[in-house]
């Protein structure tokens, strides 16, 4: 699998925060991710990692500048080709993401619903993730039955099903205990080794360890940028 | 096509997975499509059963009926006719037969409960109780008018009920006339399912009801068969002839058709039917803003929802199919339950409470069969107001959400 480039130019994310004051989560920032590199973003609490992570993934739309994903640029997209585009991508997400009326492997495979995929296969195919993440006694579990490690690792299990192209994910193992994160690590250097791209906005220094190139963010800016392999 | 039927499925599956919202959705579908399918099934009921008996249309309980309905007429104003105007119109080319009838208000009882006495000639009661589809249409002996003896009743069923009358038994004297104080002995009862107008008849002898109301030599109308074709003509004829100012009393005459009975009863059935629907308009208002508050709930659940499905590739066009099934379906489960219910509160409770809206003098628990149609157009009606008020109710919150990024909807 290769997955498709990810470029940013200029990018910049403001929100209002309250009636008159502003913050500026994401801004000038230029960087080209190239297909099947491996990329963590590091940076303190607040530096933008998140809000990065969720315009690289198609889920906000920047105050101004450009993504771009292979050919195609994010802000002109449709809806219907901004759906598309983002079942090339998985995300997981920092906390609370999972619904809370489905069960674990309802969880997992609900991105397959919307592609038609039958219900059996999205079974076998949610089963078979949740196995892997270690969750095999937990599949028909609801969220509220779940610790918050294993609400980490079925949301985990759930950016994967699609066999995504890149795959995004924030502070994927903040929750998770040594053995869990072990897993989950595990996982991606597995996905990223089939050639997906993989990004990872993380405090974790084995995450970043594993990573090819390591993005450092300050108040919103890229101030550094190291590959190491 | 694949991912419709999946989609369309997760939808249906929501309604199980979010069990208080959905029952308090089918409950205020409930709450306000039953009384309206209960008020406009006993409405066609009642105007079935009005049809029947002017004959518009062939019922279970239709006799002959008759053509012209002849009476007397003051300053505009219908009054009785004299007895002996049957005798002339029975002469008319093309009348096949006249017969004189007295309708009139009466009160029975310590309670004073009000009915109408209707006195038929003695060889018309028969076919008047005998000569229906379902055959007699009465307990006990139809009244006969012996000369010095009681005067004999039959009284309709809801009438019987509120007297805690038998057959045998007697009220104190209706009426007293120039001719002393009698007491009148019940002979018969109507049946519970004969038509709903003859619950409150009290159905006797044409002379006993002259006697009863002291008139002797009036009736208060004059029923009129005539021949095919031929009614136009009697009609014509009776106008000319029959009372006028060659009339020794003075009073005119007035011919009503079965055709004109026909255009009066809309009229006369639209104006509660109408009221009834007033209210419901209001209601229907009242329960749309209903669902709009009860969608509100759980509604940063469902905007949370809506941002996870998109932000794992769900279209907004998808997202809003997903809504739409599950509250199409709401709306048809609350539909088909309260079709259902309609039908039980006419059928075993008796159209209580909104009966007696249709039917004045049923009170709120009928005790005759009150008669009911539920017919296809009120229940299609409610399957779309209900699909309308569920749908209308959500299906916008849900699209606020789905056409908001999915970062902004999960915050």
């Amino acid at each position: 699998m290769t997955g498709a480039p990810l470029a940013t130019s200029t990018l910049e994310r403001r929100y209002r925060a309250g009636s008159s004051h502003e913050i500026v989560a994401v801004r000038d920032v230029s960087l080209e991710i190239s297909s099947g590199s491996f990329v963590a973003l590091v940076g303190a609490s607040g530096s933008g990692k998140s809000t990065l992570l969720a315009l690289l993934g198609a889920l906000d739309r920047p105050t101004s500048g450009t993504v771009r994903f292979g050919d195609q640029e994010l802000s002109g997209c449709s809806d219907v080709e901004l759906a598309r585009l983002r079942r090339r991508m998985g995300f997981v997400f920092q906390s609370e993401s999972l619904i809370p009326r489905l069960s674990a492997w309802e969880n997992v495979s609900y991105p397959l619903v919307a592609q038609g995929v039958g219900g059996p296969r999205r079974r076998q195919l949610a089963e078979s993730l949740l196995d892997r993440l270690g969750l095999a006694s937990r599949f028909g579990a609801l969220p509220e039955e779940l610790s918050g490690g294993e609400q980490q690792r079925v949301a985990v299990a759930r950016a994967l099903v699609g066999s995504p192209e890149v795959l995004l994910a924030d502070e994927p193992t903040s929750h998770l205990d040594a053995e869990s994160a072990e897993r989950t690590y595990e996982l991606f250097r597995e996905v990223h080794s089939q050639g997906t791209t993989v990004l990872v906005a993380t405090h974790d220094p084995a995450l970043v360890g594993s990573a090819t190139r390591v993005v450092s963010l300050e108040a919103g800016r890229v101030v550094d940028d190291r590959t190491d392999a | 096509m694949s991912a419709f039927i999946e989609i369309a499925r997760t939808g249906c599956t929501a309604i199980g997975r979010h069990p208080i919202r959905s029952t308090v959705t089918i409950a205020a579908v409930l709450s306000v499509l039953v009384p309206y399918l209960v008020g406009m099934g006993l409405a066609e009921g009642v105007r079935q059963e009005a049809l029947v008996a002017i004959g518009s249309v062939d019922g279970p309980d239709a006799t002959a009926l008759p053509d012209l309905y002849v009476s007397g007429s003051r300053f505009g104003r219908r009054v009785p006719i004299r007895l002996s105007a049957a005798e002339q119109i029975s002469s008319f080319e093309g009348v096949v037969r006249v017969v004189p009838r007295i309708v009139g208000r009466v009160t029975l009882g310590a309670k004073d409960i009000e009915a109408i006495l209707v006195g038929l000639p003695q060889e018309e009661l028969a076919e008047a109780v005998d000569g229906t589809k379902i055959g007699r249409v009465i307990d006990g002996e139809l009244p006969t008018s012996e000369p010095g003896g009681a005067p004999q009743l039959v009284l309709g069923s809801a009438l019987a009920g509120e007297l805690g009358q038998q057959i045998g038994g007697v009220i104190p004297p209706i009426l007293r006339s120039s001719r002393g104080e009698k007491t009148p002995r019940i002979v018969g009862i109507f049946r519970t399912d004969s038509s709903m107008w003859q619950s409150r008849v009290v159905l006797t002898t044409f002379e006993t009801a002259a006697e009863l109301f002291d008139q002797q030599g009036l009736a208060t109308d004059l029923l009129v068969h005539c021949r095919a074709g031929q009614p136009a003509e009697v009609s014509s004829r009776i106008v000319r002839e029959v009372g006028g100012v060659g009339d020794e009393t003075g009073i005119g005459c007035e011919v009503i058709s079965r055709s004109d009975l026909e255009s009066l009863l809309p009229v006369g059935l639209g104006h509660r039917e109408g009221v009834f629907n007033l209210v419901f308009v209001v209601a229907f208002a009242v329960a749309i803003l209903a669902i709009l508050v009860i969608s509100g709930f759980g509604l940063s659940e469902r905007r949370r929802t809506i941002g996870i499905l998109k932000a794992t590739g769900w279209q907004t066009d998808q997202v809003l199919l997903r809504g739409l099934v599950e509250h199409l379906l709401l709306g048809l489960i609350g539909a088909t339950a309260s079709i259902l219910l309609a039908f039980v509160w006419l059928k075993w409770f008796n159209g209580f409470w909104i009966a007696g809206v249709f039917v004045s003098g049923l009170g709120t628990s009928p005790e005759i069969a009150v008669p009911f149609v539920l017919a296809p157009v009120p229940a299609l009606l409610a399957v779309l107001i209900a699909c309308l008020l569920v749908t209308i109710g959500s299906v916008f919150s849900t699209w606020r959400a789905a056409v908001t990024s999915p970062a902004e909807a999960m915050r």
